[in-house]
């Protein structure tokens, strides 16, 4: 089918953003039948690709690195997507329905997805410290830290966060002697319990990482032969590189400047449409709107919520019903374990812990009622994927469990499943 | 025609469950989906070489557990992100109350 460029298209959809919430919409769209013309209007000069690989297989890989590519050129063209790449959105015209690219061009939409993702946080005390220091975000930064990461490079991570912890397994692995400096009291603050937390950082110290709590950057001063970093629990250090993974913040100017209402996302109901009905927000720049008597919007930054929202947009520009949201759920790469996540902690009333021997373990989060609402697990992912992924239908089935169960390793969680009648809940599938 | 290798009892492999099964240097899962009918493919999961067997069936899904990346377990598709490549799958044949893989 010939699309003639100039008619305009009565059902046109354009996505801002060519990440993983941006292709997954438009695949969705695509596998659920529409023909609608669906446009992706990407800043970065390449087809959509996928991030997880930069803090790890792009660092670590001995072959040329290469992007993962979620939809390729040929792909878009058997797909009819149309890709507007390496060129930004300035300005939404929510009036007249329209995108105005900084090439001028402008696209007219029937519904929009503004998927413009994340962008990381910057410390302004090493802005004038030079192109020694860096951020993790797009594939030229692990282009970058991959060239620079050599034996023996001497590397600080600032960030004890997940993308800092994944790079720091990766660096030491290439050779370089990495210190890792957290400004709290532990690493994965957000991410995972404390017993974990305890149990990551010993891990990544037996593998020769450096690591300092509750320390800062409060100097830097740039060198010919290196970048000099005071901390602020020793005197200075010469570093040949610094990477600040310190978190993202949302990339919600284009919305803010069309007046949508934004916090600390864009924000959306649970079906991701904005306030405006032609216009929805997924993955990294969206926020879902807390519950009307009260609670904070919720913005998750995984790469399932991500996928996920894709798809939940297609449905609803498609016009079908909301499906029951699943549990958030997360993983991390690091070394040869990982650490998993799914629910939601902050409402963990109790921990209950599962040991699974070789240091490997899950934690169960239960609510006031008893019911589970989180868990993280940290090992080998033979270990811990298939009890997370248990855990998660649990979690959506809002089981009330038993604490002697589940602490116990002997009782396998797809019975608990069984019993409460759970296991037909549906995974929610991309697109199925 | 396939060679049939003995891969054990029936049941050994519950519904909606998976199972290890390692013959001359190459290792297998065999599935069992909601119905109770039997499959089996390669045990590496395409993506990063973790095995099925530690994985999550879900009606006649295998779940990868490194990623939660989705095949499949009749045909051995890829159901999307984060696999993409396809299982390899084998004909299992039920005699006598054992399992038969069909390898090639």
């Amino acid at each position: 089918m010939i699309r003639a460029p100039d008619l305009p298209d009565a059902d046109a959809v354009v996505i801002i953003g060519a990440g993983l919430a941006g292709a997954s919409c438009a695949r969705a769209l695509r596998e659920k039948g529409s023909r609608a013309s669906i446009t992706i209007i990407g800043a970065e000069p390449h087809q959509p690709y996928d991030r997880p690989p930069l803090s790890k297989a792009i660092l670590l890989g001995n072959h040329a690195p290469a992007l993962t590519i979620l939809i390729g050129a040929e792909e878009a063209q058997s797909l009819d997507i149309g890709m507007q790449l390496g060129v930004a959105a300035v300005r939404i015209d929510r009036e007249a329905r329209a995108v105005i690219l900084a090439n001028g061009t402008t696209i007219s939409y029937r519904h929009l997805l503004i998927a413009t993702g994340a962008r990381p946080r910057t410390l302004s005390i090493l802005a004038e410290a030079g192109d020694r220091v860096q951020m993790l975000r797009r594939y030229e930064d692990a282009l970058a830290l991959r060239e620079n990461l050599r034996d023996g490079a001497k590397l600080l991570i600032i960030g004890g966060g997940l993308i800092g912890l994944e790079v720091a397994a990766a660096a030491v692995q290439m050779g370089c002697a990495v210190t890792l400096v957290e400004a709290g009291d532990r690493l994965l603050a957000r991410a995972v319990p404390q017993a974990i937390a305890e149990r990551v950082l010993v891990r990544h110290q037996d593998a020769g990482v450096r690591i300092m709590l509750s320390t800062i950057v409060v100097g830097c001063k740039p060198h010919s032969n290196g970048v000099g970093i005071s901390l602020s629990n020793c005197a200075e250090e010469r570093f040949d590189r610094v990477l600040v993974a310190i978190g993202v913040e949302p990339e919600i100017a284009l919305a803010a400047a069309s007046r949508l209402p934004v916090d600390d996302g864009v924000l959306t109901g649970p079906d991701r449409r904005t306030d405006d009905p032609a216009v929805f927000a997924a993955g990294d720049c969206s926020a879902r709107r807390g519950p009307r008597d009260g609670g904070s919007p919720r913005r998750l930054e995984c790469w399932k919520a991500a996928l996920d929202d894709g798809a939940i947009v297609a449905r609803a520009i498609l016009g079908e019903p909301l499906e029951p949201e699943a549990p958030p759920w997360f993983w991390s790469d690091q070394h040869d374990w990982q650490i998993q996540g799914t629910g939601h902690g902050a409402h963990a009333h109790t921990l209950i812990e599962r040991r699974l021997g070789d240091d490997a373990m899950i934690i169960f989060g239960l609510d006031a009622e008893d019911r589970l609402v989180a868990a993280w697990g940290l090992g080998q992912a033979g270990q811990i994927g298939r009890e997370i992924r248990a855990a998660q239908l649990l979690i959506a089935a809002k089981a009330c469990t038993n604490g002697a169960l589940l602490a116990d390793p002997g009782v396998r969680l797809r019975d608990l499943l069984r019993q409460t009648g759970a296991s037909n809940v549906t995974a929610q599938d991309g697109a199925s | 025609m396939p060679n049939w290798i003995d891969a054990g009892p029936k049941d050994a492999v519950e519904v909606e469950d998976v199972m290890r099964f390692d013959h001359e240097g190459r290792t297998f899962a065999i599935y069992r989906d909601e119905s109770g009918a039997f499959f089996a493919s390669d045990g590496l999961c395409t993506h990063e070489q973790v095995h099925l067997a530690d994985g999550f069936v879900v009606g006649s899904t295998i779940e990868c557990p490194r990623h939660q990346g989705r095949f499949d377990i009749r045909t051995g598709k890829a159901k999307g992100a984060p696999v993409c490549i396809d299982l390899k799958t084998y004909p299992v044949r039920i005699e006598a109350g054992r399992l038969l893989l069909g390898m090639d």
